[in-house]
């Protein structure tokens, strides 16, 4: 009685450790450690291979091994041949075999010639279930026979099957939200693009002016025969204007291109710099001046420019549109970058306009809250978003002497998600009982 | 070019799992010179005869000769290195055999982290253990 208790106990620690070490693993770190997981229950059980599959969702419903542990000589017998075997699984049962010329009916030649091939003596799969539906398989192979599955195998089996699928959704659920946030990113970037069309109309005059005056120019002089210096010069600054221009265009349009989040170095200072044409003429279409106080010795962040670009966009014109009812000569936006901690910096984007009042400051961040007539009031939610998914965090502070002032920080390291030092909780968590598992009857033979 | 610890037992390991076994020599490291690792009975057998290791971790179930024989000749030919076996197999009859081919420590892959270094201790000693999960009669 003791033995039972005792290894009853040890399964729950396993259970508890393998929940916790899945649900603080890093998307990277998962997978092996379900494999570990997988390893430790297949030397609890005795057997030399433990898998872990998944019913894909198209008609046909093929069976993929998503995680597989064990040694090389038992490989994994998730196979779409096996006919009789998949019917059992698809069917809710779960094929128990302890010895394989007993346990398998006659109908299930091929899975007795394939297990025979692979070196499997013993097998027993159970069926993970979704909505009612078969959604993935957890199995265990063994190289000796007779090997006498018992009830207790067949409840860890079912209880780390259940904890393996529900991070495995939970990931998909995850990588869902992503995209999601990216298509909503993209949206609000769209909208904001007839904004921002008198800018890049302002912006692209005086080089295309330019290179208009310089042809002509060229024209003249080509018309009078030898070519001059002069002809060379007008040259060279149609090519340059050309550039100017056509790097412009490149910049804007890669604000409303669609992508992924980037990972890449990141320098803010430069990103904020590369921005400072488009930042300028927000201010300057709402009549504000906009200052720059750079910090130096920034940490280098991973990120992606773009979307920080579009972070500072919005509130830029955000801080810029505030100060909308004050006299010109005090109407400043002031986007400032500080270190403020080893491998962290601020930056902070602030407007000197007038005091704001309670009931729009709790506001400010719900999605689709704005006071302008024609926005889509998603621009702070986003912003936030964004920074966030760079492992930051932003908020808003309202300045003493009135405005805003929003802030957002960048962490320095890669995988900023991933918590360093939770202590596994103790889930506590019993193994199901009064649940009847459908066992095939076995023959004595 | 291996380092000699002086006073460091000698280990040669045997499986057939080269992920498994690149997890015990991890676990060993620290205590054991590791001088050879092999992935059956028959190149156990070589290694051991030229290495004359201090003790011998092992698996039973392994390709071209398993473990119990392995053992079993290595005794016959009058190896006085300690044999251990580490393994998935709770079975007695398995248990049996082992003791019987002149091992002195049994312990369950499973109870690797709690029992592999107690029962290398133990046998260095001439001590036989048994993995405390492996219960009954």
């Amino acid at each position: 009685m003791a033995r039972v208790i005792e290894s009853s106990g040890r399964f729950e620690r396993f259970v508890a450790e393998f929940t916790s070490s899945l649900l603080n693993a890093s998307a990277d770190a998962l997978d092996e450690r379900i494999r570990d997981g997988l390893g430790q229950l297949a030397y609890t059980a005795g057997a030399e291979r433990s898998s872990f599959a998944r019913f894909s969702e198209k008609v046909g419903r093929e069976l993929t091994v998503t995680h597989s542990f064990g040694k090389p000589a038992i490989p994994t017998p998730f196979r779409a041949d096996l006919v009789w075997y998949l019917d059992q699984l698809n069917g809710g049962h779960c094929p128990t075999l302890s010895r394989l010329s007993a346990d398998l009916p006659a109908e299930a030649a091929v899975e007795r010639d394939v297990f025979h091939a692979m070196g499997i003596r013993a097998h027993v799969a159970v069926p993970v279930f979704q909505s009612g539906q078969v959604w993935g398989v957890i199995g265990l192979s063994s190289a000796s026979e007779p090997h006498p599955w018992t009830a207790d195998d067949l409840l860890r089996l079912r209880v780390a099957g259940e904890i393996i699928a529900a991070v495995m959704r939970r990931r998909d659920l995850e990588e869902t939200t992503r995209h999601l946030r990216d298509e909503l990113t993209h949206v609000a970037r769209v909208a904001a693009l007839g904004d921002l069309t008198v800018a890049i109309t302002h912006e692209l005059t005086q080089p295309l002016t330019a290179i208009r005056t310089n042809g002509q120019a060229t024209k003249r002089l080509l018309a009078r025969g030898v070519p001059t210096n002069e002809l060379a010069d007008a040259l060279t600054d149609i090519v340059d204007d050309s550039t100017r221009a056509a790097d412009l265009i490149e910049r804007l349009a890669g604000l409303f291109r669609r992508r992924e989040l980037a990972r890449i170095p990141v320098d803010i200072n430069q990103a904020i710099r590369d921005f400072d044409v488009i930042a300028r003429a927000e201010s300057r279409r709402r009549g504000a001046r906009l200052v720059l106080r750079l910090g130096s010795d920034l940490p280098q962040i991973m990120g992606d420019a773009v979307q920080l670009q579009q972070v500072l966009l919005n509130l830029v014109r955000n801080a810029a549109e505030a100060m909308a009812g004050l006299p010109p000569t005090v109407r400043e936006v002031e986007i400032t970058t500080l270190a403020t901690a080893p491998g962290q910096m601020t930056v902070s984007v602030g407007d000197s306009g007038p005091p704001i009042d309670d009931a729009v400051f709790e506001r400010l961040f719900s999605a689709f809250y704005t006071t302008k007539p024609d926005g889509l009031g998603m621009g702070l939610a986003i912003s936030r978003a964004i920074v966030e998914a760079h492992g930051g965090r932003l908020w808003a502070e309202r300045r003493p002497a009135g405005g805003l002032l929003v802030l957002f920080t960048l962490p320095a390291q890669k995988n900023p998600a991933a918590p360093a030092d939770l202590q596994p909780e103790h889930a506590g968590a019993k193994p199901r009982r009064g649940r009847t598992l459908d066992v095939p009857k076995t023959r004595r033979g | 070019m291996r380092r000699l610890s002086v006073g460091r037992p000698s280990i040669v390991l045997a499986d057939d799992h080269a992920e498994f076994l690149a997890a015990v020599v991890r676990h060993l490291e620290p205590h054991f010179d590791i001088v050879r690792t092999v992935g059956n009975g028959q190149m156990l057998l070589d290694a051991a005869t030229r290495i004359a290791p201090d003790v011998i971790v092992l698996d039973i179930s392994m390709p071209v000769m398993n473990g119990i024989e392995a053992a079993r000749r290595l005794k016959a030919a009058g190896s006085p290195a300690k044999i251990v076996f580490l393994t998935v197999h709770a079975d007695p009859d398995y248990v049996r055999a082992a003791f019987g081919s002149g091992a002195l420590g049994y312990v369950l892959k499973s109870e690797l982290a709690s029992d592999l270094l107690p029962c290398l201790r133990e046998a260095l000693l001439d001590h036989s253990y048994i993995s405390p999960s492996i219960g009954g009669g």
